[in-house]
């Protein structure tokens, strides 16, 4: 093997092993967010599963109100009370076209990471006399 | 020698890079399915409360003979509408199924997303649990989340 040849070697095994290098932190740096972003759905999930259990629990109880706007304050009042998980920016906020609760849950790192969901009294026999 | 090494260190970082890309559309798909879990959801608490203040002569009815109570509580028409979503807050999600069981304690609810203008034509399914004099619902659960049909 000539002395060309070795030189030539060399190069190449550098060059591609920077190029792997390079690739390789690239792919770290994203499996590492990917870990990231998973616990941000993991937590958003896990803060709405704890609010589904206090309002399905709440309708065992049976009616807050006749009105179904007053139970949608009754029903924002105690959520409200239910503790908040760190990282997680919670908005719980009276529908203004219908009677209603709009959920929206939101990871504070990751905006991707987001659930929204609406609960009405009246599905949940908390309100309408029933 | 040196060029088959090289080519086994980019090739191995080539295929780490692509199982990293391939997680980063699982979280991506993962979102649009609690995306369209939630607009199920909402569909599904818009309607039980409909049926439940105004047509609660639904609850233990199943969905196939909806449009034809026409005069208990309601006509052909509204029991077409609730169907079909596409009226108001339904924002067109399907009814597809709405099954009271034989006790007329639980009914189990099968509603799906729309198909046309990029929508996933997912089907989400619900139990709802009834009760109380007179009868209503009361809790709304998620079972689970089904593929469009084929």
């Amino acid at each position: 093997m000539t002395m060309a040849e070795v030189t030539m070697a060399a190069a190449i095994l550098m060059g591609a092993s920077s190029a792997s290098l390079h690739i390789w932190s690239i792919t770290m740096a994203e499996i590492n967010s990917a870990q990231r972003r998973q616990l941000a759905l993991n937590r958003i999930d896990g803060e709405l599963i704890v609010l589904q259990k206090h309002w399905q629990q709440m309708g065992q109880l049976g009616p807050l109100a006749p009105s179904c706007f007053e139970a949608s304050q009754q029903l924002l009042a105690k959520l409200q009370q239910t503790p908040q998980g760190s990282g997680v920016d919670r908005q719980l906020t009276l529908l203004t076209a219908e009677d209603g609760l709009l959920v929206s849950l939101r990871d504070l790192n990751e905006p991707l990471a987001r659930r929204e969901q609406v609960v009405k009294p009246g599905a949940l026999r908390l309100c309408g006399g029933a | 020698m040196a060029v088959i090494a090289s080519m086994g260190l980019v090739l191995s970082s080539l295929s780490l890079q692509a199982t990293a890309l391939q997680s980063k559309l699982h979280f991506r798909s993962q979102v649009q399915v609690r995306s369209d879990q939630d607009q199920l959801s909402q569909a599904a608490q818009r309607l039980v409360s409909q049926i439940n203040l105004l047509h609660p002569c639904l609850l233990n009815l199943p969905e196939q003979d909806w449009a034809l109570q026409g005069t208990a509580c309601i006509d052909a028409n509204q029991a077409t509408s609730l169907i079909q979503g596409g009226v108001g807050s339904l924002a067109d999600v399907r009814t597809l199924d709405w099954q009271p069981d034989a006790n007329g304690q639980k009914v189990m609810l099968l509603m799906q997303l729309p198909k046309a203008q990029g929508g996933s034509g997912r089907r989400g399914l619900f139990a709802i649990q009834l009760g109380g004099d007179p009868i209503r619902a009361w809790s709304i659960l998620e079972q689970g989340l089904l593929g469009a049909p084929s």
